[in-house]
């Protein structure tokens, strides 16, 4: 795609000093504090320049985690039209779509579309099913305008959040409705993206209290599979609502939410029948709602308390299982100065699972309807060792039904080197608990057809994997450094590296197999039962940088690197297991033009997945914005721009088939009023 | 490796397209920042009523209501003096925790609240203060503008003068709108 040069090796080399002198220059021009805006006079006052807060605001400098934060300017250039598409940005996040509306996140390496390791969650309420300790990312949505922030922590933060905070954690954060009064109407319609509405409105409803109701529904098309359509669009509507009070007091805030949905979704029902592949498309159903409430309490300046409640239903009708899950959680959380120096955060949680399952196909489950509970205690101290250098220690004891008691401890050292420049370190342990069906139930994962290497026999071999009560909880302890500067008021630099060593991971037993004869014909029944033999490790680099080059000109870029260090018993376990990209990266330029045209391209690059064929993607994605009045925004976006169409990656579990996903092309107009 | 290559690539394409590069950059502020320190230099052009301060010494209050960002700006006034006033500063959820105050400085977040605070303040030789623009027009006294990059302000006499608080005349010079006898 690029103009050959007829000196490729002068160009490259003119493009590098380019670079370097860019970067260099960056990072040497400091700014001239040379008079305190409290000397100025008011006359010297009007005449200097504001700039819009950098990416990395003080907040970031003391904290001493992995973390990238998703803004509200962040969600509206990147031109993404869903919470999946926005983690692209995150170096160390993997975010891979199978098809219109299924996807594989995960950080740090172990994806797939039953990705187990990363927690979720959306104002305080997490979103993983505890069916296969992973998130159904189709029924996790919002109205884009009404997220304040994503908050991305890659590492643990078990010792806070519990029990699969493992490779990371996503905190989706609305904005109080007191900062969204007024009503914002939002529309699409595209290629890819079909159509689509969204409404915010939020008022005053009494003397300290605010009101947002929020509706949208929208129509994503089909992708492509196999040269045809792959009839897996996408239906989706919800209504919500967000209620602030802020009294003498306490402060609460509560959220509600429905939504209903259609997908439609491709199967594969592998059998010892003809070609052993049946290809069938279904529809998945889905359904459900939430209700959290959450109150705090100022007692006075070194002691504050909260208190959360939520209940969360869910129902999902597909081809292999149907699922109902209610969750209870109710939470109690307590900061406390208790001397000077020390910041004392304790807390419990009780939380309980009602499940009810019904299997069709290739999936099995026992007992069929089941309820387990969780219920946990953490504290954690921040003490400030010097003035600039902050030691956090702390851990949390968490119970479940499956393995019993969990400890997760971890100990975080900040140094605050200067006002702009802050270095971390953690060691942490975290583990994941089992999931319902690595416990109690069964799923068909692979066919080895005959005459595949693992299969010397002239009939099929289809292996299933079994879960077992014996299966103990995956541990990690992580090993995490890193480093964040404000170079200047134009640039900000995040790095971080890590090492993880993992312990006692899911893998399956040597099969058994068990030839099974029946009127269709012949073949093996291969049976692994979970067990935890796997250990490994993995390490990797990651690096964030904003840079404001000019006034209207504003670059970001991310780039992470891992490898994994994994002595796999087999080709299976290995397959599982190494869904990761060596090299990742993502650049955004954003620019504006006169007459508050805004133009932004975003280029991302995924390393291949060896395990599975899956060749590196470069993607490409380009908005045009245009403000005519302070109330109008009209974008025009185009997605996937480099490919007609492209698998992105291939589900671990044979019976659920991946499509391509297409180019596309949607225009959007946002009206505020 | 193709990252390098892609990276090295789109740079020099964005040159050759008329980018330009900033070697030097121009310094710019914390838009929060800048608004607490123009407020403090405002306060440096009033005059309260006589008998509103005890003595000389006696502190300077600043109450921000509201509670988003720009209430932080005003944490690099905590500790200054103007003259040899010490200046103290509340952070107000609502005016429910209104003790009084020489300054009454609303976050643009209390849009919605403007008419019930100026209404608690009526009659109070309180300087009102606020990034909401509208705000001199609805009654308050001072408005702070962000026009393009500068923050500039509009002053309302007729806000000040009703509670008999003097605004020196040099500051109606350096306003870009002043307000006086309903226009």
């Amino acid at each position: 795609m690029w103009v050959k040069l007829q000196h490729p090796d002068l160009f490259s080399y003119l493009s590098r000093l380019l670079i370097v002198l860019c970067l260099v220059s960056g990072f040497v021009t400091t700014p001239v504090w040379s008079k305190g805006l409290m000397e100025m006079s008011l006359e010297e006052l009007m005449t200097l320049q504001v700039t819009s807060a950098a990416k990395v605001p003080t907040s970031l400098l003391k904290t001493s985690a992995a973390i990238y934060v998703i803004n509200q300017e962040d969600i509206r250039r990147s031109g993404a039209n869903s919470v999946p598409e926005l983690l692209k940005m995150v170096p160390g996040v993997n975010v891979a779509q199978l098809d219109s509306n299924r996807w594989a996140i995960s950080a740090r390496g172990f994806s797939g579309q039953f990705a187990n390791k990363l927690l979720v969650m959306i104002d305080g309420r997490s979103v993983y099913t505890p069916f296969f300790s992973g998130v159904l990312w189709d029924v996790q949505d919002l109205v884009l305008a009404e997220i304040d922030r994503i908050e991305v922590i890659r590492g643990p933060g078990a010792a806070l959040w519990g029990a699969n905070a493992v490779n990371g954690i996503i905190n989706i954060i609305t904005r109080s409705a007191e900062e969204t009064v007024g009503t914002e109407v939002t529309a699409w319609v595209g290629t890819e993206e079909r159509g689509g509405l969204s409404l915010m409105q939020s008022s005053r409803v009494g003397s300290n209290s605010y009101l947002r109701l929020t509706a949208k529904g929208f129509i994503r098309d089909d992708s492509q599979l196999n040269g045809a359509d792959a009839d897996d669009d996408m239906t989706m509507g919800r209504v919500g609502f967000r209620w602030d009070y802020t009294g003498q007091t306490w402060n609460g805030k509560t959220t509600g939410g429905f939504y209903q949905g259609q997908n439609g979704a491709n199967f594969d029902l592998v059998s010892h029948e003809g070609d052993y592949h049946h290809l069938f498309n279904d529809d998945t159903n889905m359904l459900g709602g939430h209700l959290l409430t959450s109150w705090s309490r100022q007692l006075n300046k070194k002691s504050s308390y909260s208190f959360q409640f939520y209940f969360d239903y869910s129902h999902r009708e597909e081809a292999l299982y149907d699922e109902d899950l209610l969750v209870l959680d109710t939470e109690f959380q307590h900061n406390y100065e208790f001397s000077p120096g020390h910041k004392l955060t304790w807390g419990g949680n009780i939380r309980t699972y009602f499940d009810d399952t019904t299997a069709h196909s290739h999936f099995f489950i026992d007992p069929a309807s089941d309820r387990y509970n969780l219920y946990s205690a953490f504290i954690q101290d921040d003490y400030a060792l010097l003035e600039n250098l902050t030691l956090t220690l702390g851990s949390k004891f968490e119970h479940n039904d499956f393995t019993g008691w969990e400890v997760q401890p971890n100990g975080r050292l900040l140094w605050e080197v200067s006002e702009t420049v802050s270095l971390w370190g953690a060691v942490s342990r975290a583990v994941r608990t089992p999931a319902r069906y690595e416990a109690t139930g069964q799923i068909v994962v692979a066919l080895y057809p005959p005459g595949h290497d693992l299969n010397p026999t002239p009939i099929p071999a289809i292996y299933n994997f079994r879960g077992s009560d014996d299966f103990k909880a995956e541990e990690l302890t992580a090993y995490e450094l890193g480093l964040r500067s404000l170079v200047d008021e134009k640039l900000s630099v995040d790095f971080s590296i890590f090492y993880n060593d993992y312990k006692k991971l899911r893998t399956g037993t040597d099969p058994e197999s068990t030839v099974i004869v029946d009127a269709l014909g012949a073949y093996i029944e291969l049976i692994g039962t979970a067990n935890n033999e796997l250990e490994g490790s993995t390490y990797g680099f990651e690096a964030a940088v904003e840079w404001q080059l000019t006034d209207a000109w504003k670059l970001l870029g991310s780039y992470s690197y891992m490898e994994m260090n994994f002595d796999f018993a087999g080709q299976l376990e290995a397959f599982l297991n190494s869904f990761y990209a060596r090299h990742q990266a993502s650049l955004q330029s954003r620019f504006n033009l006169p007459h508050n045209v805004e133009t932004d391209l975003w280029l991302t690059y995924t390393d291949e997945i060896a395990v599975q064929d899956q060749p590196e993607i470069w993607d490409l994605s380009i908005r045009f914005g245009w403000q005519p009045t302070p109330q109008w925004q009209l974008e025009l976006i185009g997605q996937n721009l480099l490919h007609d169409h492209k698998k992105q990656l291939t589900s671990e579990v044979i019976s659920m088939v991946s499509s391509e996903l297409e180019r596309g092309l949607f225009f959007r107009v946002n009206y505020k009023f | 490796m193709r990252i390098w290559n892609l990276l090295h690539k789109l740079l020099l394409g964005l040159i050759l397209v008329g980018f330009p590069l900033p070697i030097v950059a121009a310094e710019t502020y914390d838009e929060n920042q800048l608004k607490a320190a123009i407020t403090y230099n405002v306060a440096k052009f009033v005059k309260w009523p006589d008998g509103t301060f005890v003595d000389a010494k006696a502190p300077l209050v600043i109450c921000v209501i509201g509670n988003d960002r720009v209430a932080a700006g005003f944490e690099s006034l905590e500790g200054q003096f103007l003259g040899e006033r010490p200046i103290k500063i509340y952070y107000l959820a609502s005016m429910d925790d209104y003790q009084g105050g020489h300054i009454l400085y609303v976050t643009h977040s209390k849009d919605y609240h403007v008419d019930e605070i100026l209404t608690v303040l009526q009659d109070s030789p309180v300087l009102t203060v606020s990034d909401i623009e509208s705000f001199a027009r609805r009654g308050g006294m001072v408005s702070l503008l962000k026009m393009r990059k500068n923050i500039r302000f509009a002053i309302n006499l007729d806000a000040s003068l009703s509670v008999d608080l003097k605004i020196s005349s040099k500051l109606h010079a350096l306003a870009t709108e002043v307000i006086r006898n309903g226009d």
